[in-house]
């Protein structure tokens, strides 16, 4: 049980960081944003 | 202070700013994939590598893919890592029979390996089997290390970049940086480290009976195992995770001046060094000098704080003999060990708390207030006193960032920073990377300092000292140092797991915005210098940085300082300890 709660913390703040690159990519205005 | 003390400290910075044009040279070649002496011997290994994984090395990433691959890999190794340590007991190379790490301690352990943290909140020779020391722990040295020297690596070609879209290739980075840059002087440097006494094997512990028994105590355990290999990549990638629990103190970790001079050194090399890859592959040398001198500033200005509140001693002594004598070394010398003396002491903590290494030669919770205040502002600058490989000179290129907008504001122009302008994107990238570091660190530290359950049940000491160790703690954890303060139970449930997740916000909650800036600075077009241009190659530009980093610095956590060592520092003075 414990276990999966620290694996699952683990990919939770790992899917976080990728939203996170998104989100800052969006702010930029995308791939073509200057 | 001794003039012996100063001498060495002179001679240890001396041999710093030596080392800088020569190893930054070097990883100018490496990373631009120009021809190294090395690569008779690695480019072999390095196509293997690719064949292998079928990582093409001609391809180029764009800051957002360069950040992902990070991400992916981090979460690998990270999960890797937390398996080992809790199926250890099943696996081979553990003659001591130690049983599975509890899940709380591994996560905080893997979180601490793969973020080049390397917080320990376990003893190494009694809690980590030597598969886990060997194939978890020394592999994340090893690879966390490499990824903060590409991460440096990318954020100098986005400043350096006309009008890309590309940073470079995180696999051939990471790859490049293990092969030339870390692998050959871990081995050199571990051979070094087995003249000086450091172990390097495989046996059960050794049982010794006591020439002086005491009481029931008539024998002693000493530990032993494959620590050479380990101790030379725990600097010279500034990990800071020891072997044993005592870590660069212990001598079979760190036995002789000589190896502790070694040590120090490799801690601030490669930090050093990547100053003068800046200016390299900026093609502005005297800007990467000018980054040196404001890192060189702050870390002797620390030095020398440290090194005078230490050689002071205690004033609750006064009257007893601390003076320097041949058979006295004077000073605060508790928590430090006798053959490094105050001034190698001080010197260790300085440079290990200014990179994010961690690693340490003494106890830090027995310093003085104000020595002890000085690892701990280190560390609340964000780790850019030279700062750990990669780390220190992303981060302080943040604060470059920084400087330059505000002496664009003071003048009334649009920022420019080596002909690139610096815009609204840029500067909230920049905050994002700055704000969140002292977030993390005041939060965790104020809900534990007045939860009496699991926060203020772990320390060991009252008052302002408590704090400082609760505060320390954080700030560690969040700066990726890795270093205790020590005085605190910190291997509970509570600070296992909040400590873990301060790791992982401290290091990728920073790199995001940092590779967003970088990515957005490549795809700039370069402006002509003009009159109202501010030169970043000057003093002028040096004291602005250094005074950005104070102030910033200064700003956040003042009044959490107040609260702990500036006031400890007072009431031990009028008499009263802690």
């Amino acid at each position: 049980m414990s276990d999966l709660m620290f694996f699952g913390l683990g990919v939770l703040f790992y899917l976080l960081a990728f939203g996170y690159v998104k989100a800052a990519e969006r702010l930029r205005g995308g791939r073509d944003g200057r | 202070m001794t003039a012996n003390g100063w001498l060495q400290i002179a001679l240890y910075f001396a041999a710093i700013a030596a080392v800088t044009p020569p190893l930054g040279r070097f990883m100018t070649r490496v990373f631009s994939r120009q021809r190294t002496w090395l690569d008779p011997v690695m480019r072999p290994v390095e196509r293997s590598i690719y064949k292998l994984t079928g990582v093409d090395e001609s391809r180029e990433m764009r800051w957002t893919e360069y950040g992902a691959a990070l991400l992916a890999f981090s979460l690998v190794s990270m999960a890797a890592l937390y398996l080992i340590m809790r199926l250890q007991h099943l696996l081979p190379f553990n003659p001591q029979g130690l049983g599975a790490v509890a899940p709380d301690l591994a996560f905080n352990t893997s979180a601490s390996f793969t973020t080049n943290t390397n917080w320990q909140s376990y003893v190494g020779e009694t809690t980590m089997s030597y598969l886990t020391q060997m194939a978890g722990l020394a592999y994340h040295n090893f690879v966390s290390a490499a990824a903060g020297i590409a991460l440096a690596v990318a954020f100098i070609r986005g400043i350096a970049a006309r009008e890309r879209d590309s940073i470079g290739n995180f696999w051939v980075d990471l790859t490049r940086a293990t092969l030339w840059i870390l692998l050959p002087v871990s081995i050199v440097g571990s051979l070094l480290l087995v003249s000086q006494g450091v172990v390097q094997n495989f046996k059960p512990y050794d049982r010794v009976q006591l020439v002086d028994p005491q009481g029931e105590v008539k024998e002693q355990v000493i530990a032993q195992g494959p620590v050479a290999s380990q101790e030379v990549i725990k600097e010279w990638g500034t990990n800071g995770g020891g072997f044993f629990n005592a870590n660069s103190a212990h001598p079979y970790e760190n036995p002789t001046p000589f190896s502790n001079f070694i040590e120090m050194f490799m801690i601030l090399a490669i930090s050093a060094g990547l100053t003068y890859t800046l200016g390299d592959m900026t093609g502005s040398r005297r800007h990467g000098w000018a980054v040196w001198a404001a890192m060189a500033f702050l870390f002797l200005a620390g030095v020398s704080v440290a090194y005078w509140a230490e050689a002071r001693g205690n004033p609750l002594l006064a009257g007893t003999d601390q003076a320097v004598g041949a058979m006295c070394p004077g000073g605060n010398m508790e928590g430090k060990e006798a053959r490094f003396g105050i001034a190698n002491s001080v010197l260790f903590a300085t440079a290990t708390t200014g990179a994010s290494c961690g690693a340490v030669n003494s106890m830090h919770d027995s310093y003085t207030p104000l020595g002890g205040l000085v690892p701990l502002v280190n560390m609340m600058l964000g780790e850019v006193i030279f700062g750990g490989v990669g780390a220190g000179m992303y981060g302080i290129l943040i604060f470059v960032v920084l400087s330059v907008f505000i002496a664009g504001l003071m003048v009334g122009r649009t920022p420019e920073y080596l002909g690139k302008k610096i815009e609204a994107f840029d500067v909230q990238m920049a905050m994002l990377a700055v704000l969140v570091f002292p977030l993390i660190i005041l939060v965790f530290a104020g809900i534990s300092l007045v939860s009496p359950d699991f926060g203020t049940s772990s320390i060991w000491n009252p008052g302002p000292h408590g704090l400082s160790e609760v505060l320390y703690a954080y700030t560690s954890a969040t700066a990726n140092n890795g270093s205790a303060f020590a005085g605190i139970s910190a291997n509970t449930k509570w600070y296992n797991t909040t400590l873990g997740i301060s790791m992982l916000i401290g290091r990728f909650m920073i790199i995001i915005p940092m590779l967003a800036l970088a990515g957005s600075l490549g795809r700039k077009k370069l402006v002509p210098a003009s009159i109202g241009t501010f030169p970043v190659t000057t003093p002028l530009f040096t004291a602005l940085l250094v005074s950005v980093i104070v102030i910033i610095g200064v700003l956040t956590f003042f009044p959490v300082l107040s609260l702990g060592p500036i006031v400890e520092h007072f009431l031990l003075n009028a008499g009263t300890t802690f």
